[in-house]
């Protein structure tokens, strides 16, 4: 049984050849890594069926956000990030970019407003999207909760 | 228009970018999506901003578009992502909040001259707001999440629009735009891509949103704004005592092509711009014109505004509507 290349601890399920610059580095990897690493799509495959998964021939720059299907490669031609995980994805590539501009990869300025404020917007958010769903009892739900808050705080 | 030290700013702006939490960026989001989520985003920012003049950009005609983006009352990118996104814009066009372009929300609050201040003391008032039915994407690491990684962080842009002939004259240029470079502030030409001190008004904002606070951005700002004006005012004074001659020749040159040429052409038109608004502000030209009135000229040569003032034509007949519609401001200011 192949150990995880990454965790060494979980059994390898998935066969990755990645191409650097022209150079094939071939590692088995856990699901878990594998999500961690990117590759989101290729999870179907298990050890046991690993040597019928297709090899997946990929750049260190392919690596794709779960949250919006975003390849690196992408970010890198339009230099647009596709929702908020790509930061969370992208975080070990964007480093150095982030210091080049920024000269720094901390945030240092102040957060979003109180902790009720942010409760009452996102409720507030969800209310307006349940009424143009017109799901209209979780919408008098969200309101009942909207309304307790408000008057907790008065 | 108009404002503290307009001589040398043109204006001062605050530009805030936010994302609703848990949404994907405009950018991968479908038609459908984008119509959606601006249908939502405007529900919940109508009562904040009931006083603002509302489009859905998709709507609107290019010209349109156009029109909005040559007076600054929009921003440029408006016309390339304009599927799904709107525009709220107040009455006096010094604010506007965009929907769904690059990012789910951008707003700019500006003001004549360099009060950069209040720009954002009231873009902030803004931001207060919007918090109240938004809930903003927002990390401890990277602080506000937007499209472009580049304005993460605080995501607060400061800029301010200057006019400095007496830097580019005085062969100050380069050593201004190195210094505000090292200070993590850019300064790029208003009219040309390309980095060339042929015009004399350009764009200056900060870079930096990652790893300082908004009230550093503002010091930032506010430190580079004061060396700016200094140096232009300093070069100006110098200029006029040590060449004044040659000075008054190049403005009373500008004053003899706008009163006689028959076609001005857009660049012309531009650099006539810039002379007039010397002149006027170093009361070099008497009563010819006011500095108001040089300004305004800055817009009203530009394409659109042009169509819209003089009935349109291209080629040669814009080249000679302008000739005459620069002319009648001069003739305003005698």
């Amino acid at each position: 049984m192949e150990k995880c290349y990454i965790c060494k601890d979980k059994q390898a399920e998935i066969r990755c050849v990645i191409v650097i610059r022209g150079r094939k580095i071939v590692r088995h990897l856990c699901a878990d890594c594998a999500r961690k690493a990117g590759f989101t799509e290729q999870l179907k495959y298990t050890r046991r069926n690993l040597s019928s998964a297709p090899k997946i021939t990929t750049e260190r720059r392919d690596i794709i956000c779960s949250g919006c299907h975003l390849e690196f490669s992408q970010f890198l031609k339009t230099g647009l990030f596709g929702c908020p995980k790509c930061y969370e994805t992208f975080d070990r590539f964007i480093g150095d970019i982030l210091k080049g501009i920024h000269s720094a990869t901390y945030h240092r300025g102040r957060g979003p407003g109180k902790e009720r404020d942010l409760d009452l917007a996102q409720l507030r958010w969800k209310l307006s999207e349940a009424v143009q769903s017109e799901d209209f009892e979780k919408a008098a739900d969200l309101r009942d909760e909207i309304y307790q808050i408000e008057k907790g705080v008065n | 228009m108009g404002g503290e030290n307009f001589e040398v700013v043109l204006g001062s702006e605050a530009l805030y970018v936010r994302n609703v939490a848990g949404k994907n960026f405009p950018s991968r989001l479908d038609d459908m999506e984008l119509k959606n989520l601006r249908h939502h985003l405007i529900t919940s920012l109508k009562d904040p901003l009931y006083d603002f003049k509302l489009w859905e950009t998709d709507v609107l005609r290019n010209e349109d578009l156009g029109f909005l983006i040559e007076r600054f009352s929009a921003p440029h990118e408006i016309q390339r992502y304009n599927k799904g996104s709107a525009l709220f814009l107040s009455e006096d066009e010094s604010r506007w909040v965009c929907l769904n372009i690059i990012d789910h929300l951008r707003f700019r609050v500006a003001k004549g001259g360099s009060d950069i201040e209040a720009c954002y003391r009231n873009a902030r008032l803004m931001e207060e707001r919007f918090e109240k039915s938004l809930p903003f994407a927002y990390s401890e690491r990277f602080g506000f999440l937007t499209s472009r990684p580049t304005e993460c962080g605080t995501a607060l842009v400061l800029r301010f629009y200057v006019h400095i002939p007496g830097v580019i004259f005085s062969n100050g240029f380069f050593k201004l735009r190195d210094k505000l470079s090292k200070a993590g502030t850019v300064l790029q030409p208003l009219q040309d891509e390309s980095m060339s001190t042929e015009g004399h008004v350009f764009i200056v904002h900060t870079a930096h949103s990652l790893g300082v606070d908004e009230e550093e951005v503002l010091a930032a700002a506010q430190d580079m704004l004061d060396e700016i004006v200094e140096m232009e005012y300093e070069a100006r004074a110098e200029l006029v005592s040590k060449a004044r001659f040659q000075i008054e020749d190049k403005i009373m040159r500008g004053i003899g092509v706008l009163t006689h040429a028959k076609m001005i052409a857009k660049k012309e038109g531009y650099a006539l711009a810039n002379a007039l608004r010397l002149g006027a502000a170093e009361k070099i030209i008497g009563d010819t014109i006011d500095i108001m009135s040089a300004t305004e000229l800055y817009f009203v040569g530009q394409s659109i505004h042009l169509a819209r003032l003089t009935g349109g034509g291209d080629g040669i007949l814009a080249d000679s509507n302008r000739a005459d519609l620069f002319r009648s401001y001069l003739k305003q200011g005698e």
